[in-house]
């Protein structure tokens, strides 16, 4: 007996010696990051809110030879995302090449897939900021970070719910379990009843007003701060997602009415004009070294390149700009490879991208203010000289000179280039920037800028009050006078001037109507030259449920041959079909990923796909 | 006469008379080992004296004795043996043997060692011998192919160094599986070498003692959790007390590739594209104007006239050696005295390349080769008679060299075997020139790729050392000890020197040359064109490798050299610590072990955060007179996955075993050599989960650096970072715990007349529950609402059962010729009882109720026959795809009956899973004399395999034999086809083939087959050479199986290195 006691006690004895055992497998205190040491302070806290950035959109810089020009504006190889876009082979733009850029996986992710992943972020952040686990921060900084996170959200969903159409608006953290989403629900506010996409938005709008509130109009310290969301750009994304909300498309959704929602572009008008307002009041307040706008907030022409590209290694940004992805990248990398991946030719970035389409380049008035004509083509002054000087702004021609180049887009060339027309889209390349030549050159695209807005709110009291010279009530500026703003800059001549040249003459082959007023015509076209290739076109003919009119029309491209000293031989101009654009109905709505559709029957896919 | 006084004149008298019966008489003796080796200095000493002898130089020994009297012959390490003088004349030859326990009569088991005779578990057991006999395998995983029931090695790729993986090259490495699949986590066993975990691959075949494979519960609940999956015991040689014995043994081997997927001759395939192109011409007028191929081109491939306008090469030909030649060479030593005993052994191992690389002018021959040193040194010290140490010292210094073209890819160098047309690209022109890639026909140069891309090399070193102690604790209570035993591994794997090509120009001559009558004076090295030097200008299109991003004025660069460079993230350390107490004695007919131990392990690497585990194990055995026997095991596992509510968890084990045989009523049945019952039930847990987190049950906070190309920044006039970014990580599951496996085995053990038969039997079931499903899995399920991958969770439930058999019987004839067979069967089946998936997922694709692992098709039930049969047959789920359905394409089946087949809708489960459910062999063997022979039979079937055959690849001129073989399209005759009508698919964008791909991997193959012949002793005696053998061994000769390849297991992706088939020769020397 005495022997098993022994032995017992030298195994309780070696128990004894190992104890403190189960603290052998825990998480290293070096691993665990606290919450306490993230959320406790402002500056950690913001920390953790910046990660948000990864996933901002920049439609045009992307590794992927990604652009939002799906909407027949561009021409491109195959297997690039304009050939995608334009052959509405929307899935496979989506799951291959994607169709909106982010930092973080530059060939597949960006915003479709990391969506949800951003939406938890901000709702983590506004948890923990009640939680009140932020102990070291002003109530000021408190602001800045709620209305960072409500500014998120609304922008997050904005972005989605305009190519996705109707999703549930989450504004919490899930939990893995939480399975009650419904695509289809409705808002109570005000005492009405918001269905559907309209009901998302005013949750969208909701945010960016509350955001709005707490937001600053300008940040302090500029050079770490200036580019984070400002009181402005909370105004005007609110505009343009009342914008969207009262848009045909969407209001069909919602109500089933094909039409804009009257009460909605009020609305809209007045967030316009709130955003226009407090632009005006903070021009000269700038940083140091930018552009100064002119007293409307917008900027002179002849910085007007510099809201989309620089060269001298600062960001492309001027007070115009409400929002944008800030750029930290420079030089011959980003011509020779991201541009030129978009738009790129190869005699200016070394690489072969996408070149405008003829079609597109067709809704560039003449300087007279008169549209283009097809017959023009055979005309070498009219075609390309005569034209809004923003032709000029965002095409470079055959024999233009671009540093050292001169540029040699005859028929034999281009195709030896691989490229698909004979131009090369110079929006977002400064001067004289070429593969050889590229300086400290980057490039932009804004996500939101004042003229936008101008725009916006041309639209909104137009569409809803029939008049484009009538002062609205309770604004104090008409449709044409915010669309005047926008052709001054560009010195074309005014509405007034212009009305007529838009009377019963829309183009062909495109989504214009013989029966819309000429006004509707003029600033739709106004809109798709100031934002040519900023990703808003295909937004636009969608939401205006106008973009089916274009579908089976021939995307074309101009072909001419040049003699031995490279001059055109005009009897060799001619405009050539290269391929058809589609877009049947379920183009209209971007197709979800099975991974949210065999889910549940709660989350139906959209119709079509 | 005092007392003293009596015996001692007792005994003078009794001495005196004794002398006078028995005189003392000279003689002579010889000693030997069991091997026939003289032994020198052995003792022999006549039994009750002093008076002795030792034996000389040769063993020889004389002495001084009486008839009848008794000699003792004693040697340190051999077992004393007591000789009875019979004659005066008698030359007594004296054999003795080993102390040493042999092995055979004791079973390796966790932390343990076990008789045989009471292993209550389910244990398999392979010796040196076994392993051995598969040839020359640089690879411990494949060579335990067939050697025990239930263990089965799935093997598609023959890559020399195995499956390290460099990040560029893709090819699967041998999976092991014990009683097949049983969680749709990773199924892999544990591997322990010497009681600590460990890489199983680069230990050196020569050095493995035995392998035990532990199936049950009862065996690997020791292991707790990490034995889920079942356990290989890898034990290593140890020096025996003796003199040092010597053992040289050396291999060559001559490789060459296994079954490959059979292409047909150019002409042939050439014929069956115009076939295709006048089927699709509907589709795709283009395509014939640009491919067909005319009757006299035909001809010009056939005759070979014009061989570099109309090629037939024949890539695999080209590319691959007839043979590639390996060798292996190994050198062990071991020996010692009671207080120091030593195993040493150095190896060394060359993997050649069956590819055919070569120094085309380049200075180096690139090569898929794989050179291996092992470098082991084991040695055992009493340092009292009650503690012992162990000390194990284990190098590995091995060189994977691959070219530094991309293999895996589809158009890789691999799959050039089988994607390739004859006729383009051309490998090289009559001047030396390589011919250019085919961008169109998607034709790398595989020949060109391979051998101008330069080589890289990647270094690995092991070094592995452990010490165990042991302390006798006998004088606590008698058969109690200790031992504590420590274990520390590196393992580094480097970036080794590369030497970087940057290609020569190809180029390409227009066909029309050569239709022109061009051809290339090989005396004037011109080519000559109507009698005159051609100008080549006019035909040939060069192509530069590129230089930069333009490739303009580009000059041949010469090679370049890259230097080793260390990667520390490669780099990996381990600490194990272990303390054990143990116990084992007898009272009587009652005998009674205990163990119990306590371990951890801490494992890392490079700068990542340790893997830390923490294990207590307990045992208890007891035997009854040998014949009931009843044992208990228990682990309590902890692992870090888990939070501190389930960390740890209890894993017991129950067993017990009945030898009928040692019963009274059974001791008279002369016949029946042994009957043994035995079952277990226990439980056993696993955590082996990709989680994507080392502590996947909390939610880890992170820093990160953002992407700085692509910004990510505020800041006017330059963006900058101000803030430290923060992010989250893997949500966790608090309530994450074990997945757990109950399981059970009965076995049967049987042996009769004198063990000449055996069988040994064990049926068993297993179920698991709390299943591990990780975030990969879920995504379906948790959907990307949630907004971060899903935590993981314990999900689901599996059930599996199978049985396994072994049948041996030996015999000998006139003791000259022994011979033996065996033969194996195993079976293991599984079912997914739950596995968690979307409410939406359609019943026939729901997991439940399948195999895990089960094989999914889209089925077809025929060939429409005509165009009535097209129109009547059900379509696709949309006009474009219906719109190219043509008689000739299969019908598929509707499976849920809405009207069209849609693949998502309409795949379900097909075939058997992608690993074997049945696997047997037979293995036979004899020896005569000095000849033996042996051979192994393995072979499996219910298993599916997915072997994607191209067909016209790029449109060119490829296709599979089994195709053509198979094919409706009418003027290839076949009956009953299962294959479509031949098509290009760049004009017929739908073109299903529904379960076509999906083949019967089932196989028999001979496994190994070795004839040695061992040199009479008294040739080689005289060299002092105890054993000299010769042997040749043929690996994977002959292969039955209706697989167009060679391969077992895994679906094939297509980019492998081809298995293969080995013939060596080698020899044993021992001194």
């Amino acid at each position: 007996m005495k022997r098993y006691t022994i032995k017992i006690g030298l195994l309780l004895a070696m128990a004894f010696m190992l104890s403190s055992c189960k603290e052998y497998l825990n998480i290293p205190p070096e691993a665990a990051i606290t919450e306490e040491q993230i959320f406790g302070s402002y500056a950690s806290f913001q920390g953790f809110q910046d990660q948000l950035l990864n996933n901002l959109v920049d439609y045009n810089n992307h590794g992927s030879r990604v652009t939002n020009s799906v909407g027949g504006e561009a021409l491109s190889a195959d297997n690039q995302s304009a050939a995608y876009g334009n052959s509405g082979n929307y899935k496979a733009l989506l799951s291959s090449v994607g169709i909106y850029s982010a930092g973080v996986n530059a060939f597949s992710a960006g915003l479709y897939s990391s969506m949800w992943e951003n939406i938890r972020i901000t709702n983590m952040c506004l948890e923990k900021l009640k939680s009140g686990v932020l102990t070291d921060a002003t109530d000021e900084q408190r602001d800045w970070l709620k209305g960072q996170a409500l500014f998120f959200r609304a922008y997050y969903y904005y972005e989605f719910v305009r190519s996705f159409g109707t999703v549930p608006y989450v504004d919490k953290v899930l939990s893995a379990e939480e399975q009650d989403m419904k695509r289809h629900w409705t808002y109570e506010k005000n005492g009405k009843t918001y269905k559907d996409v309209q009901a998302v938005f005013e949750r969208i709008v909701e945010d960016f007003d509350a955001a709005a509130a707490l937001l600053p109009a300008n940040w302090p310290s500029p050079n770490i701060n200036w580019g984070r969301p400002s009181k402005l750009a909370a105004l005007g994304f609110k505009a343009k997602a009342l914008q969207f909300s009262a848009s045909p498309l969407f209001n069909q959704q919602a109500t089933g009415v094909l039409d804009y929602d009257k009460d909605l572009l009020n609305r809209c008008a007045i967030a316009c004009k709130a955003a226009i307002d407090l632009a005006a009041s903070l021009v000269g307040t700038q940083p140091a070294g930018m552009p100064v706008a002119d007293a409307d907030g917008l900027t002179k022409w002849a910085d007007l390149r510099k809201v989309f590209a620089t060269v001298d290694g600062t960001q492309p940004y001027t007070p115009e700009v409400l929002f944008h992805r800030a750029i930290n990248s420079f030089g011959a990398l980003v011509i020779s490879q991201a541009t030129s991946r978009n738009y790129g030719e190869k005699q200016v970035t070394g690489q072969n991208g996408a070149q405008a389409s003829q079609n597109y380049m067709d809704k560039f008035e003449m300087k007279d203010g008169s549209r283009y004509q097809i017959a023009y083509d055979k005309d070498k002054v009219r075609r390309w000289d005569d034209r809004d000087k923003r032709y000029d702004f965002n095409f470079y021609m055959h024999g233009d000179q671009v540093d050292k180049v001169t540029l040699d887009f005859s028929w034999t060339k281009f195709n030896a280039d691989g490229a698909s027309n004979s131009n090369a889209i110079r929006k977002f390349l400064c001067d004289g920037v070429t593969k050889d030549n590229p300086g400290l050159a980057t490039f932009c695209t804004p996500l939101l800028r004042l003229a936008d807005i101008y725009l916006t709110y041309a639209e909104a009291v137009y569409e809803s009050t029939g008049s484009y010279n009538n002062t609205p009530a309770g604004l104090s500026m008409t449709a044409e006078q915010a669309v005047n703003k926008i052709r001054i800059r560009a010195g074309q001549p005014t509405v007034a001037a212009t009305v007529p040249f838009y009377e019963n003459n829309p183009l062909t082959g495109s989504c214009e109507l013989a029966s819309d007023p000429a006004f509707r015509l003029l600033y739709r076209n106004e809109r798709a030259v100031e934002f040519a290739y900023e990703g808003v076109y295909w937004f636009d003919i969608r939401r205006w449920k106008r973009a089916q009119l274009q579908d089976g029309v021939q995307l074309q491209a101009l072909m001419f041959d040049v003699d031995k000293k490279k001059v055109i031989i005009e009897s060799s101009v001619n405009r050539v079909d290269v391929s058809p654009y589609v877009f049947k109905d379920q183009h209209y709505w971007m197709p979800f990923d099975v991974s949210l559709t065999r889910f549940t029957t709660d989350w139906e896919q959209n119709p079509g796909w | 006469m005092k007392n003293w006084q009596k015996i001692l004149a007792f005994c003078v008298i009794f001495m005196f008379s004794y002398s006078l019966v028995f005189a003392q008489v000279l003689i002579k003796g010889s000693v030997r080992d069991k091997d026939g080796s003289p032994l020198p200095g052995v003792n022999v000493v006549i039994e009750g004296t002093t008076t002795g002898t030792i034996t000389g130089i040769d063993g020889q020994f004389n002495i001084q004795a009486k008839v009848g009297k008794k000699l003792m012959v004693r040697f340190i390490g051999m077992k004393s043996q007591l000789i009875e003088i019979k004659s005066a004349n008698a030359l007594l030859a004296i054999t003795l043997l080993d102390e040493t326990i042999e092995l055979g009569e004791t079973v390796v088991v966790g932390y343990g060692v076990q008789k045989k005779q009471s292993v209550v578990g389910a244990i398999g057991t392979a010796k040196a011998d076994d392993i051995k006999m598969q040839g020359n395998v640089s690879n411990m995983t494949d060579a335990l192919t067939g050697l025990i029931p239930g263990v089965s090695v799935l093997s598609i790729s023959g890559m020399p160094g195995g499956d390290y993986d460099t990040g560029l090259k893709i090819y699967t490495p041998s999976e092991i599986l014990i009683r097949g699949k049983t969680t749709w986590n990773n199924s892999s066993p544990l591997v322990l070498v010497d009681g600590v975990e460990r890489q199983m691959n680069e230990v050196d075949i020569n050095e493995v003692e035995s392998v035990s494979v532990l199936k049950d519960a009862s065996a690997t609940a020791v292991f707790g959790v990490k034995g889920g999956n079942g356990v290989i015991l890898i034990t290593t040689k140890r020096g025996k007390e003796g003199k040092a014995k010597f053992n040289v043994e050396a291999e060559m081997s001559f490789e060459s590739a296994s079954k490959i997927v059979g292409v047909e001759d150019t002409w042939k395939a050439a014929i069956a594209r115009n076939y295709a192109i006048e089927r699709t011409r509907r589709f795709n007028n283009g395509l014939w104007t640009q491919l067909y191929t005319s009757d006299q081109e035909i001809g010009y491939y056939r005759s070979g006239q014009y061989p570099y306008a109309y090629a037939s090469q024949d890539w695999q030909d080209i590319m691959l050696k007839d043979f590639a030649k390996s060798s292996r060479v190994n050198v062990t030593a071991s020996g010692g005295t009671k207080r120091a005993k030593y195993f040493a052994s150095a190896s060394y191992n060359h993997v050649g390349d069956i590819f055919d690389g070569q120094n085309v002018g380049t200075g180096y021959v690139p090569a898929y080769a794989y050179d291996r040193l092992n470098i082991r040194a084991n040695f055992d010290f009493e340092i009292t008679k009650t503690t012992q140490l162990a000390a194990n010292f284990a190098g590995m210094y091995g060189v994977q060299t691959t070219p530094n073209s991309n293999s895996g890819g589809l158009n890789g160098i691999f799959n050039s075997l089988t994607n390739l047309s004859g006729d383009t690209p051309i490998r090289v022109y009559e001047d030396g020139v390589p011919g250019t890639a085919d961008g169109s026909f998607g034709a790398a140069n595989p020949w060109y790729d391979f051998n101008f891309t330069g080589t890289s090399s990647y270094p690995r070193t092991m070094v592995n050392m452990d010490y165990t102690l042991t302390q006798k604790l006998d004088f606590i209570t008698k058969g109690l000890s200790f031992a504590g035993k420590l274990a520390f591994d590196n393992t580094f794997r480097n970036n080794g020197t590369k030497i970087y090509n940057a290609g020569v120009a190809t180029k390409t001559i227009a066909k029309n040359f050569y239709l022109e009558g061009g051809y290339y004076d090989y005396n004037a090295s011109t080519y000559m064109l109507n009698g005159s030097p051609a100008n080549m200008d006019n035909y040939t299109t060069y192509t530069e490798p590129k230089a930069g991003t333009e490739g303009f004025g580009w000059v041949k660069t010469p090679n370049s050299i890259g230097t080793e460079t260390v990667s520390l993230g490669d780099a990996e350390r381990s600490l194990y610590y272990q303390l054990q107490m143990q116990y084992s004695r007898s009272f009587g007919r009652h005998s009674v072990t205990a163990m119990a131990m306590f371990s951890r392990n801490q494992s890392e690497t490079g700068s990542n955060w340790p893997h830390k585990r923490e294990d207590w194990v307990g045992r208890i055995t007891y035997d009854y007179n040998q014949r009931y026997f009843f044992e208990m095991n228990g682990a309590y596992n902890g692992s870090e996955k888990f939070g501190p509510d389930y960390r740890f968890d209890f894993f017991p084990s129950v067993a017990g075993g009945w030898m009928v045989s040692n019963e009274g009523f059974l001791k008279d049945k002369k016949w029946l050599s042994k009957l043994k019952l035995r079952y277990s039930y226990g439980l056993v847990g696993n955590d082996n989960l990709n989680t994507g987190s080392t502590w996947p049950y909390v939610t880890i906070w992170n820093t990160y650096s953002p992407d700085n190309k692509e910004s990510n920044y505020y800041g006017y006039p330059s963006a900058y970072q101000e803030y430290i970014r923060y992010n989250e990580g893997n949500p966790g599951n608090p309530n994450l715990r074990w997945e757990k496996a109950a399981k059970q085995n009965l076995g049967f053990e049987f042996a009769a007349f004198n063990n000449k038969l055996s069988l040994t039997a064990d049926i068993f079931n297993e179920k698991r529950t709390d299943m591990l499903i990780g975030a990969d899995d879920r995504a379906n399920t948790v959907p990307p609402i949630f907004g971060k991958p899903a935590p993981p969770a314990n999900i689901g439930k599996a059930n599996s059962h199978g049985a396994e058999l072994e049948i041996t019987y030996r015999n000998s004839i006139k003791k000259n010729l022994n011979y033996w067979i065996t033969a194996k069967w195993a079976i293991a089946r599984s079912e997914v009882i739950y596995k968690e998936s979307t409410e939406l997922t359609l019943p026939h694709q729901k997991p439940e109720g399948k195999p895990l692992g089960q094989t999914n098709a889209g089925l077809s039930t025929g060939i429409i026959g005509s165009w009535d049969d097209l129109y009547s047959a059900t379509g696709a789920n949309n006009a474009s795809s219906n719109s190219f359905l043509l008689p000739g394409d299969l019908i598929m089946l509707d499976f849920n009956a809405d009207g069209s087949y849609y693949s998502s809708d309409d795949n379900v489960p097909y075939g058997y899973p992608t690993y074997p459910q049945n696997n047997y062999g037979v293995s036979l063997g004899a020896n005569y004399k000095g000849f033996d022979l042996a051979m192994s039979f393995v072979g499996a079937y219910n298993v599916t395999r997915s072997i994607s055959l191209p067909l016209f690849y790029y449109d060119n001129l490829q296709v599979a034999s089994v195709i053509l073989g198979d094919t409706w399209t009418p003027e290839y005759n076949n009956s009953n086809p299962s294959y479509p009508a031949l098509a290009l698919s760049s004009a017929k964008a739908y073109n299903p083939t529904g379960q076509y791909n999906l083949f019967d991997g089932s196989f028999l193959r001979l496994q190994s087959v070795e004839l040695g012949y061992s040199i009479p002793k008294q040739l080689i005696e005289p060299l002092r050479i105890n054993n000299l053998k010769l042997y040749v061994n043929g690996k994977n000769l002959f292969l039955w199986t209706k697989m167009p390849n060679d391969g077992v297991g895994m679906n094939d992706p297509g980019a492998n290195y081809p298995t293969k088939k080995q013939i060596n020769i080698g020899l044993n020397l021992q001194f």
